[in-house]
């Protein structure tokens, strides 16, 4: 199989835009994508009438059968394709790389992709309720036996110290490397320090997930905005071009999963690397999903940053700090900011346009975004590059 | 009879022999005929290619996969049992099922450990497997 690289390099984001965070009141998902959406047209210099084409998350906690065409209605776009993705976490680097397809195919120029979801309010931040609800059928061969989303990465991380030899504490330097990042930013839900300590004190949810292990709940909204590099660079921001992108799967049923490493991690990187012709050590910045700490390990691990089982030591170690080798999550992530899986798309976009403020990385050439979704069944990586 | 029932599984036509078995005290797993490979009942077509699968009877010995033991529950019908232990077990044949183990302390569960699967009636015609320390 011929890699479909010719596509890459000539396609750029144009705009990136977030609706504001906001605790307590029940927001509708097509209400936060429509928010994040304005935002990202605003950033762009666009106005709706020249997009041409709408991918969205499939919203689990406010599901609408064709909310694409919702969202391309709000906003009175004149659509050309539609359609909401069913990647769960991995659906807004996935939804990228759909728009990269429909782009080179002439199918369309200016692509939205967005995701927003109402878990927060609705579900008054109860992680378990609001992760049921992100998965509302029953699965016969899981249900019966109380298997929880956090449970299910509670498996991987138990195989994960019984394969390297790994204990909790390892698990929660990853929370603690998030927060160092996120407590600086102006608008920080959190301003102190974690430590280990008090990851390890905190709740039990699924041993070996602690509650600090698991990211808040929250209402969100995000969008980006993907167009042909010529009509970017006509537009209000410098573009930032899309360099590579690669999606990977294994089975759905955790049951079926064979051994770690994560299959799907491991595929959509090397397709990514493969396609621009680089590799994890020309990475400047990586941004990846952590809704649990075990899954930004694992990810670490399979994109090719550290060994594998040397995951822990990379945050531990202050490998992923801002003056580190391989700066990551740099906005605090999911673990700070809640389960916003599209959170790695903007914040690839500030740092390779330089926009990052104060959790800037200098001199970004070259950013990784990464996404899971299922818990471990898709994967999408992309790169980013000036 | 608690208000909150456990969700118990809806045999489809396919999954049906394989909840039937477990109300009947067997484990059945999916057999290639073409490879003899085992397979849980989430798969209905072989890694070989092929698709013709008969149900077997396999002995409901295994291993621990993996295991977390849960202290937060996802529905008030598990809170009774709190804590519980959900594993993956490695069946001597090969495949692998999503369970829990019971019979134990969970502080007892261990990666590697010996297991055989026990069996739950829940509704008329449908088994549900656990497992069980293979030495209890």
């Amino acid at each position: 199989m011929t890699h479909p690289a010719h596509i890459y390099g000539k396609l750029a984001f144009a705009g990136t835009g977030e609706a504001a965070l906001t605790t307590g009141q029940v927001r509708s998902a097509k209400d936060l994508a429509v928010e994040a959406v304005l935002a990202a047209l605003a950033d762009a210099g666009l106005s709706t009438r020249e997009v041409d084409g709408v991918i969205t998350a499939s919203p689990a906690a406010d599901p609408h059968f064709v909310f694409a065409s919702l969202v391309a209605e709000a906003l009175n776009i004149p659509a050309r394709i539609t359609t909401a993705l069913q990647g769960a976490g991995a659906s807004p680097c996935l939804g990228v790389l759909y728009a990269a397809r429909a782009i080179a195919s002439g199918e369309a120029h200016t692509v939205l992709v967005c995701e927003s979801d109402s878990r927060g309010a609705k579900f008054k931040g109860d992680k378990i309720q609001a992760m049921r609800a992100a998965r509302p059928w029953s699965d016969d061969f899981e249900d019966p036996f109380g298997l929880t989303v956090p449970g299910k990465y509670a498996l991987l991380a138990q195989r994960w110290m019984h394969q390297y030899g790994g204990r909790p504490e390892d698990l929660a330097a990853v929370a603690v490397a998030s927060r160092e990042h996120g407590r600086r930013q102006p608008n920080a839900p959190r301003r102190d320090p974690l430590t280990l300590a008090a990851v390890l004190a905190s709740p039990m949810i699924a041993a070996p997930l602690h509650a600090l292990d698991c990211c808040p709940v929250a209402d969100w909204g995000g969008a980006v905005i993907l167009t042909t590099l010529e009509r970017a660079r006509d537009m209000r921001k410098p573009p930032v071009r899309l360099i590579g992108g690669g999606e990977g799967h294994a089975p759905y049923h955790l049951h079926e999963t064979a051994e770690l490493p994560s299959v799907a991690t491991r595929q959509s990187a090397q397709t990514a690397f493969g396609i621009a012709g680089v590799k994890p050590s020309d990475i400047d910045t990586a941004q990846v999903f952590d809704g649990f700490t075990i899954a930004a390990l694992l990810a670490m691990e399979e994109l090719g940053f550290c060994q594998r089982g040397q995951g822990a030591s990379l945050f531990a170690q202050g490998h992923t700090a801002l003056d580190g080798s391989i700066p990551t999550n740099t906005s605090g992530g999911m673990m700070t900011w809640g389960n916003a899986h599209i959170l790695v798309l903007p914040e690839a976009i500030r740092q390779v346009r330089g926009e990052a403020g104060i959790n800037q990385v200098p001199d970004v050439e070259l950013a990784l975004a990464h996404g899971i979704g299922g818990p471990m069944s898709l994967a999408c990586t992309l790169l980013l590059g000036k | 009879m608690s208000e909150f029932r456990k969700p118990v599984p809806a045999p489809t036509d396919a999954s049906r022999p394989f909840w039937a078995g477990c109300a009947e005290g067997k484990l059945l797993l999916r057999r290639c005929r073409q490879c003899d490979k085992h397979h849980a009942p989430t798969r209905h077509v072989c890694s070989c290619g092929g698709s013709d699968l008969e149900w077997t009877e396999v002995s409901g010995l295994g291993r621990v996969f993996s295991y977390t033991v849960v202290h937060r529950a996802p529905d008030p019908a598990f809170k009774a049992d709190l804590p519980y232990v959900i594993a993956i077990v490695e069946l001597d044949e090969g495949a692998r099922l999503m369970s829990n183990i019971t019979g134990c302390s969970p502080d007892a569960v261990a990666i590697g450990m010996p297991v055989r699967a026990i069996f739950e009636t829940v509704a008329e015609g449908v088994g549900v497997h656990k497992f069980q320390p293979a030495n209890s």
